[in-house]
């Protein structure tokens, strides 16, 4: 009954957050059972958080009505998520930072001389200008004092109170941005020392993981942005210098996971708010791992010393080409593709009317699961997952570097969906192919248990053992 | 590639999934291999660290970097970051010289952190909180938990952006780092050496920096001990050891010689109550240059400056100059100094290292402003080396200038043959100046500087001149170099200026204070009227025009002592003249003034359409020359012309207060001058007299001084009137000593020979016109007429009174000028005659001179047409003496005049015992008057004969008498006095010396005073009159009509003529006693006086003028 706590920090937090709730919601295992988690980040309209926040947001109705369900094998959405209790939205609201400079929100007028003095030193005149609504623009330095507002607030009370022992924490970041760069030692730093709340003794002592993202895109380059990738690296390379001793020496940390690529895609450039929507990327997607990883360390490997982690593939092919399920390392293949194309198969057979239409099934009609549940909230929470899910796919699958595991545009043949992969005969059914192959596998696998199960129950296992059967039989996964 | 999914490339490629295989975190070794495609060279600043205090992280790894790759020369940004620190360093290491722009901030952790803390503010706290936790999480890392205070550097020189402008402060890592922001604004104020601008472009490693900074440096290491410090500031110690090895060996042995003491060559930098100090070791600071030690190339050269000699520094950025030594190192190509530092040189700091030391710019030499004259420079003043028919310019060099280099080294020429001054003409009236200073190794700073005319504002900061025109005049006289031939100098400088607020200042080697300024008239319409008198020597003149400055260079010249100048002074009543010869030779010349020994040098050739400067230096000094062919000439008009502000109570100066003015009588009086004729016997202030005479002395002097000729072998023969008194020549010869001392020296009895006016012309006509051995030589001037008689060339006789030429053209004792007979005969014809040739200049002075109301004056003027050049030559020439020769009625005034003075002669003659005299030789300016008598000199001698042989009672036998005289009977005094041999002394003519009282033919006026005369003596002098003239006319009677035959006068007025003259006779004696008594008054004398002279003439003065008026 341990529990996760994700912290996601800036534009990058935010998107391996989405990574990692698709995994979760296709069944993905997580040996915690909750993962909560908290995004940090001051840019109130970035459209990468409200996007994550929006999918939690659904994950968390849909998990709700799929609860206490005994003899269900079903694991879609199944690990819990959960916010930190008081919180609204997963978000650690920072204040003061609307419409606000840096040097106003230090309000440096009012400091002594000496303190003006050293304010001056330590900042630009830049960092000291910067409005940081959007961020710190790649501006760590400001992040640093800017983010520090979790000692003593009640949001970090709220979150030290609901901590137990035995629960881990990890935080994600990158480290060439502005907001991620800073927030992730802070943090770490405030976990470490704060003494504020009762908890702080566990707290202290409690397994932290962090996964630390180079740089994998670049931006174009646009004079007036603060944000230029041309010093992506040198950023880097100073920031990593720092972590080795600031972070890793000083055994602050018990488990680091890096990550980086050089095949790099450019993304329009945008300093932050509702524009800042880049699309979902397998970085972020074996960011997403790396928290299931750590969740998955057992305590007597983390009790060694600091683990250090990089992520590798199992291809040796030209990294332009696409990466496909069988060139993911053995663990991770085996962990996703299965309830990826579970869930794609879910996807492809719901979005193509099928489900509508298929009322006069028996599934359907056995189950009751007729008009009203289909325009009810719980499906259209499902459609909305499905939808972004799609998405998710679709944006790894045109990014660079481009993870295509599956044909996910495509709707006929169904089967042909799993790149480098052909489906095999299903023998019982041989000549029912296509969407009348799964109609036919919903209705005769579906499942001979708890009757007093719900609609939502009894529509979410039906479709997790027939996608499991057809994976199982079509792909051997 | 890879199939891992990081940035770096040498590792481990078997890693799959997150299974580990980094055992440890990314450390130099990855971060060196990730690619960086933008290089360290992005220009944008690296923020990127999550810390407060991520600078500081960055300068640590800058320095890792750069001594990690061994490149000390690159381009990175970590480069510039090493660069910035070592400035910020070479600041705090040179605080002293830039203190000026400086402040030093201490931040104090434990006392400023609580603050923070304790604020109200709650943004502070979190603040603090957030300094706090780094400061103690990141100890270790950054020296943090041994951090006390970080000392910062706050910038409040020019250009300061705000009130918290920090650049830099110390470091517990790196011991120094710099400001994110662009420091660029003051790095030109902050240069700490010659060499390395700081926070610029060009990145500088430390082993090229100030050698005494490096040393610096490696002596803190050392005393701190090399393992603890290469332990504590690991990155900036590999740093120091790579730059090291890039020093020369000779810098190597330097540092190896240095031990734990070496530090304290520096000493300990503190602030207040605070050392400065980083994790406790304290910094030290450079010690300021020692100016006594400084080297450098760039000294000025001067031969004359004993202070402590400045830099000369270039303001143009260029290679010229780099291999000659600034301060430590060579100049830089990029370096420029300023143009303009308005501090004293005393308070400046070197641009560019701020050392404290004296340093010139150009605005130190150039004057921001340069006066351009619509006028062609003469070669009397040095043109700057620019050539131009039309204009010309005033040297815009500034005082500073010459406290190193003198006026002669300006016109000369550097060791390139280059002019040290050259003026260069562009465009309408612009001008580019260049200026070359010496420095050392035989080099110079070329200074240009480009004047252009304009309405705006100067900008000498920015090295834009300014051209503004304006008109003067301005003359040196004598343009003498004294100094070089070792005699003490008397300058007059005229200046004439046409605007206000003008002004002359005077400089030399030494100070150069002017004696007198007069200022006769000021700048209105027309230019201002001033005198600079000046007794000391200069060699430059600045000329201030509304506040403008620049510099006149006259070329003084020197010249030999050798010859020897002897002068003869006549100063006369009516005219003056001067007779000089060089060394001793017989031939003897009118002063004049040639235009190779010209006095008064103009400082342009002319002045075009600007009259009033022309006739400023005619009217208030002197012409350029003048002689025999000039419009001026010796023997002119006795006339000084004083300011009209003259003040006889105060000092005064000739040609300052006053002057002789040689147009008087050919031009009009202008307004600021007085003039004043009469001087030799005037009744007013002898001081005038003194100041006409030192205006000739000042004119002899010149002469001597531009002709080579030494000024104590001068010798001066001038002219005392016998018919003054002792006392009253005795006041003369004082005022002749006291100026020939004044201009020449020690006057001896052989410089300074005083001759009577009687005795000179005898020598001329003995030695030149072999006169006989019984002479009698009768010189008539002005006012006085002297009588002198040799027999056997033994001197017998000698008498002065004071009947002359003035007493038959004057009005007498109290006629009214009106009424001049001579004036009213002829002034309609003379001016008829004037206007007919249009002489509107001599209309003009004629009527100046009428206005006085002096008849005499007004009958010099209408003499002195006939040789007034001007005029000679037009179609109707004025001979003033022709016309009185042809006035027959008129001519009775000469014959009684000429009659009375022979008459007078002849019964002294008589009474003396004296033989006949043989030769009858006249001189004297009056005796021109002669020729009205008769052209013929035997009638003049058988006139003269006549009354002799009447007087005496006995007749010429054997022996004629003869009558001689000479064209240019004035030049006889000076003639004679200059070949003169044996001079008789006063005494001896004082014995010789006779007078007829006047009463009768026997009582002489010795030891006869003035208060003896009564009424009996007056009538005795009346009635003695009246006898002369039955006596004049009996010889008419009883020599067959003589006056009318022989000498044509009008035989129908004769009768009328002796009636006049026999009119008032004991009133007009009475009136000439008084008027004498009067002049001895005047001369502070009373009447107890000596009587100086016989009484006979007195009445005959106003008989004369009477008869001048009243015969029609």
């Amino acid at each position: 009954m341990s529990k996760l706590y994700v912290f996601g920090i800036g534009g990058t937090g935010s998107r391996v957050l989405k990574s990692l709730t698709m995994l979760l919601a296709s069944g993905v295992e997580c040996k915690a059972d909750t993962i909560v988690p908290i995004i940090i980040d001051p840019d109130d309209s970035g459209a990468d958080k409200t996007r994550t926040i929006e999918l939690m947001n659904q994950y968390m109705a849909i998990h709700s009505k799929l609860e206490d369900n005994e003899g269900s094998t079903n694991k879609f959405f199944k690990t819990e998520i959960k916010p930190v209790d008081g919180m609204t939205n997963f978000i650690f609201p920072l204040k003061n930072t609307r419409n606000c400079k840096f040097k106003d929100f230090i309000e440096m007028s009012q400091l002594d001389k000496e303190s003006l003095a050293l304010v001056n030193m330590l900042f630009s005149e830049k960092n000291l200008n910067s409005d940081m609504k959007v961020g710190f623009k790649g501006n760590p330095n400001i992040g640093s004092v800017v983010l520090n507002q979790f000692a003593g607030s009640q949001e970090y009370k709220d979150f030290a109170n609901g901590f137990s022992a035995g629960d881990r924490i990890f935080i994600i970041s990158s480290i060439f941005g502005g907001t991620g760069a800073s927030g992730f030692p802070l943090l770490l730093k405030t976990i470490r020392t704060d003494k504020s709340s009762q908890a702080w003794s566990i707290i202290s002592k409690a397994r932290v993981g962090a996964v630390t993202v180079l740089p994998y895109f670049n931006v174009e380059e646009d004079e007036n942005s603060g944000v230029d990738s041309a010093t992506f690296i040198s950023k880097t390379k100073s920031a990593l210098a720092y972590y080795e001793r600031n972070i890793s020496q000083n055994g602050s940390i018990d488990a680091l996971y890096y990550l980086g690529d050089n095949v790099k895609a450019t993304y329009e450039n945008h300093d932050g708010g509702s524009k800042q929507q880049n699309k979902a990327h397998l970085i972020e997607l074996a960011a997403a791992l790396s928290v299931l990883d750590f969740a998955a360390t057992p305590e007597e490997k983390l009790a060694e010393g600091t683990q250090h982690y990089e992520y590798g593939l199992e291809t040796t092919k030209d990294p332009k080409q696409q990466v496909l399920f069988q060139d993911l390392g053995k663990i991770s293949r085996n962990a996703i593709q299965g309830p990826l194309t579970q869930f794609i198969l879910m996807n492809k057979y719901l979005e193509n009317s099928r489900a509508r239409q298929s009322k006069h099934q028996p599934w359907a009609i056995d189950n009751k699961l007729d008009k009203n549940f289909f325009n009810g909230d719980f499906y259209a929470a499902v459609e909305k997952v499905q939808k972004a899910y799609y998405e998710w796919l679709h944006e790894m699958a045109t990014n660079e570097r481009t993870f295509k595991p599956f044909n996910e545009e495509r709707t006929n043949p169904l089967f042909d969906i799993v790149n480098g992969k052909s489906a095999s005969k299903y023998y019982p059914h041989l000549f029912t192919r296509n969407y009348a192959l799964v109609d036919s596998i919903l209705n005769t696998r579906w499942p001979n248990w708890n009757k007093a199960a719900t609609r939502e129950q009894k529509f979410m296992e039906i479709f997790y053992r027939a996608t499991k059967d057809l994976v199982e039989h079509k792909y051997n996964m | 590639m890879g199939s891992v999914l990081r940035l770096h490339k040498e590792a481990d490629n078997n890693i799959k999934d997150w299974t580990g295989g980094v055992n440890r975190a990314y450390g130099s070794d990855v971060i060196e291999q990730i690619q960086d495609p933008g290089g360290a060279r992005a220009d944008k600043e690296i923020t990127s660290i999550p810390s407060p205090f991520a600078r500081v992280d960055l300068a640590r790894s800058a320095f890792h970097y750069v001594a990690d790759k061994k490149d000390l020369d690159g381009k990175t940004i970590y480069h510039k970051l090493v660069s910035d620190c070592l400035d910020i360093g070479e600041i705090f290491f040179n605080y002293d010289k830039l203190a000026d722009k400086l402040e030093i901030i201490v931040w104090d952790k434990k006392k400023e952190i609580s603050k923070l803390e304790n604020s109200s503010i709650d943004a502070h706290q979190i603040l603090g909180q957030t300094l706090k936790m780094y400061l103690e999480q990141d100890a270790e890392a950054y020296n943090f938990d041994r951090m006390d205070k970080i000392f910062l550097l706050r910038y409040k020189g020019p250009g300061k952006k705000g009130d918290m402008d920090i650049i830099g402060a110390t470091s517990p890592r790196t011991l120094f780092f710099s400001s994110a922001n662009d420091l660029a604004y003051c790095s030109e104020q902050l240069r700490p050496s010659g060499k390395d601008k700081p926070f610029d472009d060009e990145y500088s490693p430390l082993y090229q920096r100030d050698f005494k900074f490096q040393k610096y440096l490696y002596a803190l290491r050392v005393s701190y001990g090399e393992t603890k410090f290469a332990h504590d500031f690991p990155e900036f110690n590999s740093y120091l050891q790579e730059s090291r090895r890039r020093l020369t060996d000779e810098q190597k042995d330097e540092l190896e010689k240095m031990d734990e003491k070496s530090i304290n060559e520096f000493p300990v930098f503190s602030i207040g109550s605070n050392t400065v100090e980083v994790i406790g070791i304290s910094l030290h600071k450079g010690t300021a240059i020692d100016p006594d030690e400084m080297r450098s190339d760039f000294f000025i050269a001067s031969n004359i400056y004993q202070g402590r000699r400045p830099l000369v520094l270039p303001v143009k950025t260029g290679n010229t100059y780099t291999d000659l030594r600034y301060v430590q190192d060579n100049w830089q190509d990029e370096n420029a100094a300023p143009y303009l530092d308005n501090r004293e040189l005393d308070e400046r700091n070197l641009p560019f290292t701020a050392d404290r030391y004296p340093y010139l710019t150009i605005s130190d030499f150039l004057t921001p402003t340069v006066i351009l004259m619509p006028y062609e420079i003469s070669g009397a003043f040095f043109n700057g080396n620019q050539q131009d028919d039309e204009k010309s310019f005033l040297l815009p060099v500034k005082d500073t200038f010459f406290k190193f280099f003198t006026p002669k080294e300006l016109m000369g020429k550097m060791p390139d043959g280059k002019n040290m001054i050259d003026m260069r003409e562009f465009g309408s009236g612009s001008v580019e100046v260049t200026l070359r200073i010496p420095i050392q190794r035989g080099r110079y700073i070329e200074y240009v500087r480009e004047y252009r005319k304009t309405d705006g504002e100067v900008r000498e900061a920015a090295n834009e001149g300014r051209v503004i025109e304006k008109k003067f005049g301005l003359g040196v006289m004598p343009l003498v170099d004294y100094a070089a031939i070792g005699a003490k100098p008397f300058y007059r400088v005229a200046f004439f200026a046409k605007s206000k607020n003008s002004k002359l200042h005077f400089a030399g080697d030494g100070a150069c204070s002017v004696k007198a300024h007069a200022i006769r008239s000021e700048a209105e319409t027309t230019c201002s009227i001033e005198s600079y008198v000046l007794e000391e020597n200069f060699n430059r003149i600045y000329v201030e025009i509304d506040k403008v400055k620049n510099v006149a260079l006259p070329i003084l010249k020197s010249y030999g002592t050798a010859a020897k100048y002897t002068f003869a002074v006549d100063f006369g009543t009516t005219n003056t003249h001067i007779e000089y010869s060089v060394d001793g030779g017989r031939a003897s010349y009118a002063f004049d003034i040639k235009s190779t020994d010209q006095q008064m040098q103009r400082m342009h050739v002319d002045y075009k359409s600007d009259r009033d400067l022309e006739y400023a230096f005619l009217d208030a000094f002197i012409p350029n020359t003048v002689g025999d062919n000039d419009d001026y000439a010796f023997p002119m008009r006795t006339v000084f012309a004083e300011s009209a502000k003259i003040d006889y109570r105060k000092p005064t100066e000739s040609l300052a207060d006053g002057n002789i003015p040689f147009r008087y009588e050919k031009s009009p009086i202008p307004q600021y001058n007085r003039p004043k004729t009469d001087l030799k016997w005037s009744n007013d202030d002898a001081q005038r007299i003194e100041l006409y005479l030192d205006n000739l002395f000042l004119l002899m002097r010149n002469k001597v001084v531009l002709g080579g000729g030494g000024l104590e072998n001068t010798k001066i023969v001038w002219f005392y009137p016998v018919s003054m008194t002792k006392a009253r020549c005795t006041r003369f010869a004082d005022i002749w000593k006291k100026l020939y001392k004044k201009y020449f020296g020690e006057p001896t009895k052989e410089k300074l020979v005083i001759m009577s006016e009687s005795v000179a012309p005898y020598y001329y006509y003995k030695r030149d016109l072999g006169a006989k051995s019984n002479v009698v030589t009768i010189d008539i001037g002005g006012g006085t007429t002297d009588v002198y008689v040799v027999e056997d060339n033994k001197p017998k006789m000698l008498s002065s009174f004071r009947f002359a030429a003035n007493s038959v053209f004057g009005d007498g004792y109290n006629f009214p000028p009106r009424s001049n007979g001579f004036v009213n005969t002829f002034k309609s014809d003379i001016q008829g005659a004037l206007q007919a040739n249009k002489q509107n200049e001599l209309i003009n002075a004629y009527k100046s001179i009428e206005s006085t109301e002096n008849s005499t004056d007004i009958i010099a003027f209408f003499f002195s047409l006939a040789s007034n050049k001007a005029f000679k030559g037009t179609n109707v020439p004025i001979d003033f003496l022709e016309m009185l020769t042809k006035n027959d009625k008129l001519k009775y005034t000469f014959v009684v005049f000429y009659g009375a003075i022979l008459y007078y002669v002849a019964k002294m003659m008589k009474a003396k015992g004296l033989a006949l005299p043989q030769t009858l030789a006249f001189s004297g300016n009056g005796s021109k008057t002669l020729k009205v008598l008769s052209t013929d000199k035997e009638t003049l001698a058988k006139f003269a004969q006549l009354i002799i042989e009447k007087v005496y009672g006995e007749k010429y036998t054997g022996v004629t008498l003869e009558v001689i005289y000479e064209d240019e009977p004035k030049l006889a005094t000076c003639k004679g006095g200059i070949s003169c041999k044996e001079n008789p002394s006063y005494e001896d003519v004082d014995k010789l010396k006779t007078s007829l009282l006047g009463i009768d033919e026997k009582q002489f006026t010795t030891d006869y005073h003035y208060d003896k005369i009564k009424s009996d003596e007056i009538n005795a002098v009346a009635k003695m009159v009246s006898e002369f003239i039955d006596f004049l006319f009996a010889i008419n009677d009883e020599n067959k009509n003589f006056f009318v035959d022989s000498l044509a006068t009008d035989a129908s007025v004769i009768k009328n003529v002796k009636e006049i003259c026999k009119e008032d006779l004991v009133e007009y004696t009475k009136q000439g006693l008084e008027k004498k008594l009067e002049e001895i008054k005047s001369w502070g004398m009373g009447n107890d006086a000596e009587i100086e002279e016989t009484l006979f003439f007195y009445p005959i003065v106003a008989m004369l003028s009477n008869l001048a008026r009243k015969i029609k």
